[in-house]
Protein backbone atom coordinates (compact mmCIF):
# COMPACT_ATOMS: atom_id res chain seq x y z
CA UNK A 1 0.00 0.00 0.00
CA UNK A 2 1.47 3.27 -0.73
CA UNK A 3 2.72 4.95 2.49
CA UNK A 4 1.26 8.15 1.80
CA UNK A 5 -2.37 7.03 1.56
CA UNK A 6 -1.45 4.73 4.17
CA UNK A 7 -0.56 8.04 6.23
CA UNK A 8 -3.62 9.68 5.11
CA UNK A 9 -5.95 7.22 6.19
CA UNK A 10 -4.74 7.09 9.49
CA UNK A 11 -4.84 10.86 9.94
CA UNK A 12 -8.23 10.61 8.71
CA UNK A 13 -9.46 8.28 11.47
CA UNK A 14 -7.46 9.42 14.80
CA UNK A 15 -5.52 12.35 13.99
CA UNK A 16 -8.79 14.61 15.46
CA UNK A 17 -8.54 12.36 18.76
CA UNK A 18 -4.82 12.95 19.15
CA UNK A 19 -5.75 16.38 18.23
CA UNK A 20 -7.98 17.34 21.27
CA UNK A 21 -5.56 14.79 23.58
CA UNK A 22 -3.08 17.32 22.56
CA UNK A 23 -4.99 20.47 22.94
CA UNK A 24 -6.72 19.36 26.33
CA UNK A 25 -2.58 19.36 26.99
CA UNK A 26 -1.09 22.17 25.92
CA UNK A 27 -4.30 24.38 25.21
CA UNK A 28 -2.42 25.68 23.01
CA UNK A 29 -3.39 25.82 19.44
CA UNK A 30 -0.02 25.85 17.43
CA UNK A 31 1.71 23.57 20.38
CA UNK A 32 -1.21 21.22 19.46
CA UNK A 33 -0.61 21.60 15.65
CA UNK A 34 3.58 21.48 16.03
CA UNK A 35 3.33 18.07 17.91
CA UNK A 36 0.46 16.27 16.14
CA UNK A 37 2.89 16.86 12.99
CA UNK A 38 5.74 15.32 15.52
CA UNK A 39 3.28 12.30 15.68
CA UNK A 40 2.69 11.90 11.98
CA UNK A 41 6.59 12.80 11.35
CA UNK A 42 7.57 9.97 13.29
CA UNK A 43 5.16 7.30 12.03
CA UNK A 44 6.51 8.26 8.65
CA UNK A 45 9.93 7.70 9.12
CA UNK A 46 9.19 4.26 10.99
CA UNK A 47 5.82 3.62 9.36
CA UNK A 48 6.65 -0.33 10.47
CA UNK A 49 5.74 0.89 14.07
CA UNK A 50 2.09 0.18 13.27
CA UNK A 51 2.18 -3.07 12.10
CA UNK A 52 2.26 -5.49 15.29
CA UNK A 53 0.08 -2.65 17.22
CA UNK A 54 -3.71 -3.90 17.98
CA UNK A 55 -5.10 -0.06 19.12
CA UNK A 56 -3.37 2.29 16.63
CA UNK A 57 -5.62 5.08 18.55
CA UNK A 58 -3.51 4.00 21.59
CA UNK A 59 -0.24 4.15 20.35
CA UNK A 60 -0.56 7.11 18.24
CA UNK A 61 -2.24 8.59 21.80
CA UNK A 62 0.86 7.22 23.92
CA UNK A 63 3.57 8.75 21.37
CA UNK A 64 1.19 12.04 21.78
CA UNK A 65 1.46 11.94 25.64
CA UNK A 66 5.24 11.69 25.42
CA UNK A 67 6.21 14.14 23.13
CA UNK A 68 3.25 16.68 24.68
CA UNK A 69 5.50 15.97 28.33
CA UNK A 70 8.54 16.58 26.70
CA UNK A 71 7.29 19.78 25.35
CA UNK A 72 5.89 20.80 28.87
CA UNK A 73 8.95 19.69 30.63
CA UNK A 74 11.24 21.88 27.79
CA UNK A 75 8.72 24.93 28.28
CA UNK A 76 9.73 24.41 31.94
CA UNK A 77 8.39 24.60 35.14
CA UNK A 78 4.93 23.28 34.62
CA UNK A 79 3.58 25.00 37.28
CA UNK A 80 4.24 28.19 35.62
CA UNK A 81 2.65 26.53 32.39
CA UNK A 82 -0.58 25.64 34.48
CA UNK A 83 -0.74 28.88 35.79
CA UNK A 84 -0.14 30.56 31.67
CA UNK A 85 -3.34 27.70 30.59
CA UNK A 86 -5.58 28.78 32.78
CA UNK A 87 -5.34 32.81 31.81
CA UNK A 88 -4.56 32.31 28.27
CA UNK A 89 -6.48 28.99 27.27
CA UNK A 90 -7.63 28.80 23.90
CA UNK A 91 -11.15 27.01 23.04
CA UNK A 92 -10.99 23.08 23.83
CA UNK A 93 -14.59 22.98 22.70
CA UNK A 94 -16.59 23.72 19.39
CA UNK A 95 -18.47 26.73 20.12
CA UNK A 96 -22.19 25.81 20.74
CA UNK A 97 -25.43 27.63 19.22
CA UNK A 98 -27.33 26.52 22.91
CA UNK A 99 -25.84 29.36 25.13
CA UNK A 100 -26.17 26.90 28.14
CA UNK A 101 -24.39 24.63 26.56
CA UNK A 102 -21.75 27.06 25.59
CA UNK A 103 -21.38 28.38 29.19
CA UNK A 104 -20.99 24.08 30.30
CA UNK A 105 -18.43 24.40 28.00
CA UNK A 106 -16.47 26.80 28.78
CA UNK A 107 -16.89 26.14 32.19
CA UNK A 108 -15.65 22.66 31.49
CA UNK A 109 -12.76 23.49 30.06
CA UNK A 110 -11.48 25.93 32.59
CA UNK A 111 -12.19 23.19 35.16
CA UNK A 112 -10.19 20.77 33.52
CA UNK A 113 -7.56 23.73 32.57
CA UNK A 114 -7.19 23.95 36.40
CA UNK A 115 -6.16 20.29 36.83
CA UNK A 116 -2.92 19.18 36.97
CA UNK A 117 -1.63 17.33 33.53
CA UNK A 118 -1.52 14.35 35.30
CA UNK A 119 -4.87 13.71 36.05
CA UNK A 120 -6.46 15.94 32.83
CA UNK A 121 -4.51 13.55 30.91
CA UNK A 122 -6.15 10.36 32.71
CA UNK A 123 -10.05 12.34 32.60
CA UNK A 124 -9.23 12.60 28.74
CA UNK A 125 -8.20 9.17 28.19
CA UNK A 126 -11.27 7.75 30.50
CA UNK A 127 -14.19 9.93 29.27
CA UNK A 128 -13.82 11.03 25.83
CA UNK A 129 -11.53 7.93 24.50
CA UNK A 130 -13.82 5.79 26.71
CA UNK A 131 -10.08 3.18 27.81
CA UNK A 132 -9.80 1.21 30.80
CA UNK A 133 -7.72 1.75 33.49
CA UNK A 134 -5.56 -1.20 32.65
CA UNK A 135 -4.76 0.37 29.07
CA UNK A 136 -4.56 4.09 30.58
CA UNK A 137 -1.89 2.97 32.78
CA UNK A 138 0.04 1.29 30.19
CA UNK A 139 -0.30 4.16 27.67
CA UNK A 140 1.17 6.59 30.58
CA UNK A 141 3.29 4.06 31.92
CA UNK A 142 1.94 4.12 35.50
CA UNK A 143 0.50 1.66 37.49
CA UNK A 144 -3.76 1.27 37.26
CA UNK A 145 -4.11 1.89 40.62
CA UNK A 146 -2.43 5.16 40.03
CA UNK A 147 -4.55 6.02 37.18
CA UNK A 148 -7.94 5.40 38.63
CA UNK A 149 -7.41 7.42 41.93
CA UNK A 150 -6.02 10.44 40.07
CA UNK A 151 -9.46 9.90 37.75
CA UNK A 152 -11.20 10.06 40.95
CA UNK A 153 -9.77 13.06 42.62
CA UNK A 154 -9.49 14.92 38.95
CA UNK A 155 -13.57 13.95 38.70
CA UNK A 156 -14.23 15.27 42.43
CA UNK A 157 -12.72 18.74 41.89
CA UNK A 158 -14.78 18.72 38.54
CA UNK A 159 -17.64 18.22 40.52
CA UNK A 160 -17.34 20.37 42.90
CA UNK A 161 -16.77 23.06 40.08
CA UNK A 162 -19.39 22.12 37.74
CA UNK A 163 -22.01 20.64 39.94
CA UNK A 164 -23.64 24.03 40.61
CA UNK A 165 -23.90 25.28 37.15
CA UNK A 166 -24.65 21.64 35.97
CA UNK A 167 -28.04 21.83 38.03
CA UNK A 168 -28.69 25.61 37.02
CA UNK A 169 -28.72 24.57 33.52
CA UNK A 170 -30.25 20.99 33.78
CA UNK B 1 -18.46 1.88 36.50
CA UNK B 2 -21.56 3.82 35.12
CA UNK B 3 -21.26 7.54 34.63
CA UNK B 4 -23.05 9.66 36.58
CA UNK B 5 -25.14 12.11 34.71
CA UNK B 6 -22.24 14.75 34.93
CA UNK B 7 -19.46 12.36 33.38
CA UNK B 8 -22.82 11.84 30.49
CA UNK B 9 -23.10 15.77 30.40
CA UNK B 10 -19.03 16.25 30.15
CA UNK B 11 -19.10 13.23 27.40
CA UNK B 12 -21.80 14.79 25.19
CA UNK B 13 -19.10 18.30 24.77
CA UNK B 14 -17.61 18.17 21.48
CA UNK B 15 -13.90 19.29 20.78
CA UNK B 16 -13.32 21.91 18.52
CA UNK B 17 -12.54 20.26 14.62
CA UNK B 18 -9.14 20.03 13.14
CA UNK B 19 -8.25 22.76 11.37
CA UNK B 20 -8.68 21.87 7.44
CA UNK B 21 -5.33 23.05 6.21
CA UNK B 22 -3.67 21.03 8.78
CA UNK B 23 -3.77 17.80 7.21
CA UNK B 24 -2.32 18.46 3.87
CA UNK B 25 1.03 20.10 5.92
CA UNK B 26 0.98 17.79 8.16
CA UNK B 27 0.84 14.69 5.32
CA UNK B 28 3.64 16.99 3.33
CA UNK B 29 6.05 17.54 5.95
CA UNK B 30 5.56 13.72 7.31
CA UNK B 31 6.13 12.38 4.30
CA UNK B 32 9.15 14.50 3.10
CA UNK B 33 11.13 12.76 5.99
CA UNK B 34 10.27 8.98 5.04
CA UNK B 35 13.07 7.40 4.40
CA UNK B 36 13.28 6.45 0.72
CA UNK B 37 11.24 10.06 0.08
CA UNK B 38 13.64 10.69 -3.03
CA UNK B 39 13.26 7.42 -4.43
CA UNK B 40 9.41 6.47 -4.21
CA UNK B 41 7.70 10.02 -4.00
CA UNK B 42 6.35 12.00 -6.91
CA UNK B 43 7.88 14.52 -8.88
CA UNK B 44 11.19 13.28 -7.47
CA UNK B 45 13.07 15.42 -9.61
CA UNK B 46 11.74 18.36 -8.29
CA UNK B 47 12.00 17.52 -5.15
CA UNK B 48 15.91 16.90 -5.48
CA UNK B 49 16.24 20.24 -7.28
CA UNK B 50 14.37 21.93 -4.07
CA UNK B 51 17.03 19.89 -2.42
CA UNK B 52 19.80 21.21 -4.31
CA UNK B 53 18.07 24.51 -3.14
CA UNK B 54 18.30 24.23 0.27
CA UNK B 55 21.97 23.74 -0.20
CA UNK B 56 22.69 26.39 -1.73
CA UNK B 57 19.93 28.82 -0.50
CA UNK B 58 21.56 30.56 2.70
CA UNK B 59 24.76 32.20 1.28
CA UNK B 60 23.96 32.30 -2.45
CA UNK B 61 26.82 35.07 -3.35
CA UNK B 62 29.52 32.94 -1.80
CA UNK B 63 28.48 29.55 -3.50
CA UNK B 64 28.68 31.46 -6.65
CA UNK B 65 31.63 33.28 -6.05
CA UNK B 66 33.08 29.84 -5.06
CA UNK B 67 32.23 28.60 -8.53
CA UNK B 68 34.31 31.46 -10.55
CA UNK B 69 37.18 30.83 -8.34
CA UNK B 70 37.05 27.25 -9.30
CA UNK B 71 36.21 27.76 -13.20
CA UNK B 72 39.27 30.20 -13.06
CA UNK B 73 41.93 27.96 -11.31
CA UNK B 74 40.63 25.00 -13.87
CA UNK B 75 40.87 28.01 -16.49
CA UNK B 76 44.90 29.01 -15.39
CA UNK B 77 45.67 25.30 -15.21
CA UNK B 78 45.00 24.36 -18.48
CA UNK B 79 46.56 27.19 -20.22
CA UNK B 80 49.63 26.06 -17.95
CA UNK B 81 49.29 22.22 -19.31
CA UNK B 82 49.58 23.57 -23.09
CA UNK B 83 53.29 24.00 -23.23
CA UNK B 84 54.18 20.72 -21.00
CA UNK B 85 51.66 19.10 -23.11
CA UNK B 86 54.08 20.26 -26.50
CA UNK B 87 57.09 19.76 -25.14
CA UNK B 88 56.00 16.12 -24.04
CA UNK B 89 54.67 15.45 -27.67
CA UNK B 90 57.89 15.93 -29.29
CA UNK B 91 59.86 13.77 -26.82
CA UNK B 92 57.55 10.93 -27.13
CA UNK B 93 59.80 8.38 -28.97
CA UNK B 94 58.06 5.82 -31.84
CA UNK B 95 57.92 2.12 -30.55
CA UNK B 96 60.01 1.86 -34.98
CA UNK B 97 62.77 3.93 -33.29
CA UNK B 98 62.54 2.15 -29.96
CA UNK B 99 62.63 -1.12 -31.83
CA UNK B 100 65.68 -0.36 -33.89
CA UNK B 101 67.83 1.27 -30.70
CA UNK B 102 67.66 -1.99 -29.60
CA UNK B 103 68.38 -4.43 -32.19
CA UNK B 104 71.43 -2.24 -32.51
CA UNK B 105 71.99 -2.44 -28.61
CA UNK B 106 72.24 -6.14 -29.39
CA UNK B 107 74.62 -5.96 -31.90
CA UNK B 108 76.99 -3.67 -29.47
CA UNK B 109 77.09 -6.47 -26.82
CA UNK B 110 79.89 -8.53 -27.86
CA UNK B 111 82.23 -5.42 -28.54
CA UNK B 112 81.24 -4.24 -24.87
CA UNK B 113 82.28 -7.61 -23.44
CA UNK B 114 85.56 -7.47 -25.43
CA UNK B 115 86.09 -4.51 -23.61
CA UNK B 116 85.54 -5.35 -20.15
CA UNK B 117 89.08 -7.07 -19.26
CA UNK B 118 90.35 -3.12 -19.91
CA UNK B 119 87.82 -1.76 -17.93
CA UNK B 120 88.39 -4.10 -15.10
CA UNK B 121 91.91 -3.19 -15.25
CA UNK B 122 90.91 0.66 -14.85
CA UNK B 123 89.14 0.29 -11.95
CA UNK B 124 91.84 -1.84 -10.58
CA UNK B 125 94.24 0.67 -10.58
CA UNK B 126 95.68 2.53 -7.27
CA UNK B 127 94.28 5.93 -6.58
CA UNK B 128 96.65 8.57 -6.57
CA UNK B 129 97.18 10.04 -2.72
CA UNK B 130 95.15 12.73 -2.02
CA UNK B 131 97.43 15.22 -0.63
CA UNK B 132 96.63 15.92 2.95
CA UNK B 133 97.90 19.15 5.52
CA UNK B 134 101.16 18.64 7.34
CA UNK B 135 99.64 18.14 10.50
CA UNK B 136 97.82 14.72 9.03
CA UNK B 137 100.88 13.40 7.49
CA UNK B 138 101.79 9.76 9.05
CA UNK B 139 105.28 9.65 9.87
CA UNK B 140 106.39 5.69 10.18
CA UNK B 141 107.77 4.59 13.86
CA UNK B 142 110.89 2.97 12.35
CA UNK B 143 111.98 6.75 11.15
CA UNK B 144 113.31 7.95 14.63
CA UNK B 145 114.84 4.36 16.10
Amino acid sequence: MDSGYKLGRIYDEHASAVAAYLMNLTRNEADTRDLLQEVFVRLAKRPELLDDILSPRSFLLHLAHNLAMDRLRRLAVRERYAVQVRQQAEPLFAPADDPDTDAFRHALATALAGLPVEQRSVVHLKLWEGLTFEVIAQLLEIPPNTAASRYRYALDKMRTQLRPLYEEIR
Amino acid sequence: MTPDPLEQEMLRQQFRPLASNWRAEILATALQTQPGHFADSRGSKQVGLSGWGAWFWPHPAAWGALAVLWLTALGFDWVAAQPRLRSAEMTVVSPALNWSNWVEYQHAIPELTELEPEIVKAASRPRPAVERPRSQLRIPHNRWG
